[in-house]
């Protein structure tokens, strides 16, 4: 009975790894638009690495759809005209309730896409960041995750410099939480690993010392580009093409190196939330 | 899919479960856990073919790569907050020890996790010679206590003068906010403050998914894209399963580990010209 149900949930998987056309149809940006179609003999030897990868491992023919620009590429795939699409925040603004982001890319160096808390006192009388304008934040810390990429954060999200009063930044998180209690800045600003090691202490016997908190932000930053797709996509076929992007960089280099080239110095491609090109609150 | 450790944490039990869902959910296929309770239980499974994945650290899979070579392949690490990919071993004192350092470790009771341990055994070994230490003749006495839970509670019992014992989420400067210390305090079995480190080894690269490759490479890229994708898709599970915000999976190959691959070469040539004693 067992080998019955195994065999028979094989054949499903089978069937669900099929789209409905076998095809996947990628957005290409050229000065002409055109239909979709295979790759030419003109195409270079990155972008035959790269469809011919993605066809290999998925099994189904992938077509190359020249469009215009990015906004041409967003309704074509909000139109089902087309599979997969880099877009920017701007371009995706239109389609956002019929696509979804699945890929970015972190740079040579760059940091995990963390989200980023603020809080302030639980009491105090900011209930939400427009309360805090002329106030000072304090900063845990002086390392990329702890000040730059939560400045961006705010920035991306209209709370940028001159929004807030002149910072604090102080050697680490336990610090910034000592100066917000000791009354030297109004809200506190760190990284949510930072924050997730502070303020929930694995000893159920230490006292968090951010419980008497309030969250007003927990956000990632914005990405500048993304990998799109339809939100109707299987998620079975969704997590195959995460899987197949992963390892590109060690697994087809030139491959990697065209399909990534939207981003200087890109080191991989990482999944992603399907919201990764909004400034969500 | 194989998993070792204890059942004892329930964050643990939440994360194998999870996990489990997940994939199930990703493949359309009902997903086994085989929970093992040694480390050698997961290696065996994974060489003979009787798992299709296992969670594995870099030691355990070095074993599987002795074993059956090409058959056996990382796909997945965790990279943390702030892009690292590693941890550390320990070596963990009670609080009220007079010993502070590693030459204050001389003639004195070590205990080591278990044999396929990479931070509870190969990698600390490997520092210590590093270090002029031999740790065959340096300790009084060793023994493999045959877990992080065992050997947490075998130091706290007076067992051993000093354990050896997983440390994350953090680096030696900083201090470790993560680890088997913290499991424990978290399970309130010991209290964090009877305990100090005195020394430490790292980072090793941290433990990964490892797959069969003989397995059909459409499951092997979903299993990659499903497991990868958690952290987004789940922001709210992730940290409830015991991750750290902001962590997040990230493509790994044969070479991530080929450090511990030869660590444990070595010290399997080592032990076999010693008679295999700790």
């Amino acid at each position: 009975m067992r080998k019955l149900l195994l065999a028979a949930c094989a054949v499903l998987l089978v069937a669900a790894a099929k789209t409905p056309s076998d095809t996947l149809r990628i957005a290409a940006i050229q000065p002409t638009a055109g239909p979709c179609a295979p790759l030419g003999d003109g195409a270079s030897p990155g972008e035959k690495a790269f469809y011919g990868h993605l066809a290999k491992r998925l099994g189904m023919k992938v077509l190359k759809c020249p469009v215009v620009d990015q906004a041409a590429a967003a309704k074509a795939l909000a139109a089902g005209e087309l599979d997969m699409a880099v877009l920017d925040p701007s371009s995706f603004a239109p389609v956002a309730g019929v696509t979804r982001a699945i890929l970015t890319i972190r740079p040579a160096g760059g940091l995990n896409r963390i989200p980023v808390m603020v809080a302030a006192p639980a009491t105090g009388p900011a209930k939400r960041l427009e309360d805090l304008r002329s106030k000072t934040l304090v900063f845990g810390g002086t390392t990329p995750a702890a000040e730059a990429l939560p400045r961006k954060v705010l920035a991306d999200r209209g709370f940028g410099p001159g929004f807030f009063g002149k910072p604090r930044v102080v050697e680490n998180a336990e610090a910034a939480v000592a100066a917000l209690h000791a009354g030297g800045a109004d809200a506190i600003v760190l990284h949510a690993a930072a924050w997730q090691r502070l303020c929930t202490p694995d000893d159920p016997k230490v006292k968090s010392p951010c419980g008497d908190l309030k969250v007003l932000l927990r956000a990632r930053p914005v990405a500048a580009q993304a990998i799109l797709v339809r939100k109707d996509i299987a998620d079975e076929t969704r997590y195959r093409l995460i899987g197949i992007h992963m390892p590109l960089h060690v697994e087809n280099r030139s491959a990697f190196a065209w399909a990534s080239s939207w981003t200087p110095g890109a080191a991989e491609f990482e999944p992603t939330e399907a919201l990764a090109l909004v400034a969500t609150r | 899919m194989a998993v070792s450790g204890s059942n004892d944490d329930p964050r643990l039990v939440k994360r194998r479960s999870a996990y489990q869902e997940r994939l199930s959910q990703a493949i359309g296929l009902p997903v086994k856990l085989y929970e093992s309770s040694d480390y050698n239980g997961v290696i065996q499974a994974m060489s003979s073919g009787q798992v299709d994945l296992a969670q594995m650290a870099g030691g355990g899979y070095a074993n599987v790569d002795a074993q059956i070579g090409k058959l056996a392949a990382p796909i997945l690490t965790l990279r943390q907050a702030e892009g690292e990919t590693g941890y550390y071993s320990a070596l963990v004192v009670r609080a009220d020890s007079p010993i502070r350092s590693l030459a204050d470790m001389k003639g004195r009771s070590l205990g080591y996790v278990d044999f396929n341990s990479t931070s509870g055994y190969l990698v600390p070994r490997a520092k210590f010679r590093e270090q002029g230490v031999d740790p065959d003749t340096y300790f009084g006495k060793t023994s493999f206590a045959g877990g992080h839970t065992q050997a947490v509670m075998a130091l706290a019992n007076g067992q051993f003068d000093a354990a050896i014992l997983q440390a994350s989420g953090g680096d030696p400067v900083h201090g470790f906010s993560r680890g088997a210390l913290q499991t424990m305090a978290r399970r309130k079995l010991v209290n964090l403050k009877d305990f100090r480190i005195i020394w430490t080894a790292g980072p090793i690269p941290s433990e990964a998914f490892v797959v069969r490759t003989d397995r059909p490479q459409a499951m092997i890229d979903t299993v990659r894209g499903a497991m990868g994708a958690l952290p987004y898709d789940e922001p709210d599970l992730w940290v409830e399963i015991g991750q750290l915000d902001g962590s997040a999976y990230t493509s790994v190959t044969r070479d991530h580990y080929k450090d511990i691959i030869a660590l444990r070469a070595a010290d399997i040539a080592q032990r076999r010209g010693q008679g295999g004693r700790p």
